[in-house]
């Protein structure tokens, strides 16, 4: 288990025994260092001290070579049981007493060394020079045993680890108790916490145990969790109002819809009933007109072409033909709208052929030039595809001040090309047909007004016609679910571009 | 110290080959030991300052009779010094010769004059010194006495209180302490 991952009380516990031990230890060894070199020198000291004495007291026996007197005053090594062996030296560096009388010279080195002391391993000997005044008459040497120090050293270290193994003891009681006022705090602030993120019980406060760096975390903790309590009400409440608000607005939301899907279910049956009234009127209007025609062809025929009732008999057939036209443009286009036709095989090029066909003499006697390119063959409905196109022709030879030229080419595009359409499938292929003239052209900004129904640009008087013709144009490009655009310049003429799916995937 | 190892190379020279040297120069081995003692005895002694001349004057050891050691007792005192004081030898035949000096070594051949030299010397701080059995019983102060084939120092104490000599505790405690009757 790493440090880091330890439990707080171990690691209190863990310091505080690391600390008190390495201390001890510490100070341990410095009292046994300092006790091992003092003791040693106070040996060396007395020991010296010991020598110098009897070194002087020797001096006599040493100068009248008296033997005897040496050995008695070495004798006064019994009261030193750490002194084990001594002897006298004289000038000559031969032994010349020792004590104890019973230890073999071989113990004694055979000459004294140099003056001073050394120790080895057990025993400590000291070389003392027997001077009288300053005459040089022998050397003292004195083996002093260490015992003393070793089992004294024995004694200290016996002591010092009986000592650290008290204060060890001591300090892991002492830290149990200690270590308890620092984690225990801890542990029930950690154990308040657990019980708050288990529970989301922010109500819970912590308790304070008292004013150390705990208390203030305690504190800290608190106003945490007052803060927290708070905010949780005012997020609870905002929630509530957002609810409330949500519920609120779908209830408008809904309302609305239903209002509107009421409106457009009434303006749906008001455009069908319209569309029924258009149909339904307009073809019983043809009936008194075909009578008004029938009957003023009759009267017209009977009645001599000088006589001024002619005159208006004429007028009264052509105003009822005009009619009979018009009525017959709006049946056209109400039938566009409600009939949904079967769709086929439309060759474009086909249609247009056929339309220059039915136009020949009007082309003819306009002098106008039909430049048909390559047109597609597309999926529709072939008599609203010649009513399209018929309408197109007709109105470039209507509005026209010179020789008309109608070009008539296509190409094929993309469906993300037409992005600007919202209802234009990006994945479909449309034809684009542009279908040019030399005419009068108009102004750009009425583009969008010559789709509309019964809307004209030129007098009636100029330009005859029902105002419905390009208003059908668009419809039938609708029900193919394609687009029609115009582009023109007074006196320039006019380019409408028709964009037709394909339906290639459908082939 | 080099003058004394010289001194015993030579002692050992002179005992190692006695007959190239002539008697004169060397002593029974006894009288080497009593001239080595004799020169000791001014290390363990102190005499009054007023019987020096100076603060640098030597200490002078007389011999008093026919001089048993010959030239060595000069030998062993050359280059030695005692308190600063370096030590000579004069040598006396007669007892009236006697002048100034520190230790008066008494031979042998001095027995009938014994009372008149110790009597005549008895309060002038000389430290008296002989062989003679009745030395210290005359009132000399240290004899040399022959016991076991070893020569062993005897003092009288009685006779160096009657002067302003200090002999050395340690000089008395190796030396065997004669004490008179009368005492």
């Amino acid at each position: 288990m790493r440090l880091q991952d330890l439990p707080i009380q171990q690691k209190l516990m863990r310091t505080i025994l690391l600390t008190c031990g390495l201390v001890l230890l510490l100070v341990c060894i410095a009292f046994y260092t300092y006790e091992f070199f003092t003791f040693r020198d106070s040996i060396r000291q007395q020991t010296r001290s010991i020598a110098r004495v009897v070194a002087a007291n020797s001096t006599a026996a040493l100068a009248f070579e008296s033997p005897n007197d040496a050995f008695e005053i070495l004798s006064a090594f019994k009261a030193e049981p750490h002194v084990v062996a001594a002897g006298l030296y004289d000038a000559n560096g031969n032994l010349f007493a020792k004590y104890p009388d019973s230890l073999p010279v071989s113990v004694f080195p055979p000459k004294p060394t140099e003056n001073g002391y050394y120790f080895t391993s057990d025993y400590l000997n000291t070389f003392q020079p027997v001077m009288q005044k300053k005459d040089f008459l022998g050397v003292l040497y004195i083996k002093s045993d260490l015992k003393a120090l070793n089992e004294r050293l024995l004694l200290y270290s016996g002591i010092t680890i009986l000592f650290i193994l008290l204060s060890f003891l001591l300090a892991y009681a002492l830290s149990k108790i200690l270590q308890a006022s620092i984690s225990n705090p801890i542990l029930k602030l950690s154990k308040t916490a657990s019980i708050i993120s288990n529970e989301h019980d922010y109500t819970v406060r912590a308790i304070k145990h008292g004013d150390d760096e705990i208390g203030l975390l305690t504190d800290a903790f608190n106003h945490m969790l007052s803060q927290i309590e708070t905010q949780n009400n005012q997020i609870t409440s905002f929630n509530h109002q957002l609810e409330e608000k949500v519920r609120q607005r779908t209830m408008q939301l809904e309302n609305a819809n239903t209002e509107l899907a009421v409106v457009n279910e009434k303006l749906l049956k008001s455009n069908k009933d319209l569309e029924q009234f258009a149909y339904i009127a307009s073809h019983d209007l043809q009936e008194p007109l075909r009578k008004i025609l029938t009957f003023s062809g009759l009267v017209e025929k009977g009645l001599p072409v000088d006589d001024s009732t002619h005159d208006y008999i004429h007028r009264i057939k052509q105003s009822a033909e005009r009619m009979t036209a018009l009525i017959q443009s709006v049946l056209n286009y109400s039938r566009i709208s409600r009939v949904e036709e079967e769709k086929e095989r439309v060759d474009i090029e086909e249609v247009v052929r056929s339309i220059l066909i039915d136009l020949e003499l009007s082309l003819a006697e306009k002098k106008g030039v039909v430049n048909i390119g390559k047109l597609p063959v597309i999926q529709g409905n072939k008599l609203q595809m010649a009513q399209l196109f018929f309408n197109l022709l007709s109105n470039s030879l209507k509005f026209s001040d010179k020789e008309p030229v109608v070009n008539i080419t296509s190409e094929i595009v993309n469906g993300q090309q037409l992005a600007y359409y919202p209802t234009a499938v990006k994945d479909e292929k449309y034809a684009r047909i542009s279908f040019s003239d030399n005419g009068i052209g108009f102004d750009q900004e009425y583009a969008a007004k010559v789709f509309s129904i019964f809307q004209r640009l030129h007098n009636k008087q100029q330009y005859p016609g029902t105002g419905i013709g390009l208003a059908l144009c668009k419809k039938v490009v609708e029900n193919h679910d394609g687009f029609i655009e115009v582009k023109s310049r007074e006196g320039e003429g006019t380019t409408f571009i028709i964009y037709l799916p394909l339906h290639s995937s459908a082939d | 110290m080099v003058s004394r190892l010289m001194l015993l190379l030579l002692l050992a020279a002179v005992l190692l080959q006695p007959h190239t040297l002539s008697a004169q120069t060397a002593p029974a081995k006894e009288f080497q030991i009593k001239a080595v003692f004799l020169f000791h005895f001014t290390q363990f002694t102190q005499w009054p300052a007023t019987t020096f001349a100076d603060a640098n004057a030597p200490i002078v050891i007389g011999i008093l009779g026919d001089n048993p050691f010959g030239a060595f007792l000069e030998k062993v005192v050359s280059g030695e010094t005692v308190n600063g004081r370096s030590i000579i030898v004069t040598r006396f035949t007669q007892p009236d010769q006697i002048k100034t000096c520190h230790v008066l070594y008494v031979c042998r051949n001095m027995h009938d004059k014994l009372s008149e030299i110790l009597s005549a010397v008895e309060k002038k701080s000389i430290l008296t010194v002989g062989d003679d059995d009745d030395f210290l019983k005359k009132g000399g102060m240290i004899r040399f006495a022959l016991k076991n084939d070893k020569i062993k120092v005897q003092i009288c104490p009685a006779a160096v209180k009657k002067t302003d000599l200090i002999i050395s505790a340690k000089l008395l405690a190796v030396a065997e302490i004669y004490k008179t009757e009368t005492n």
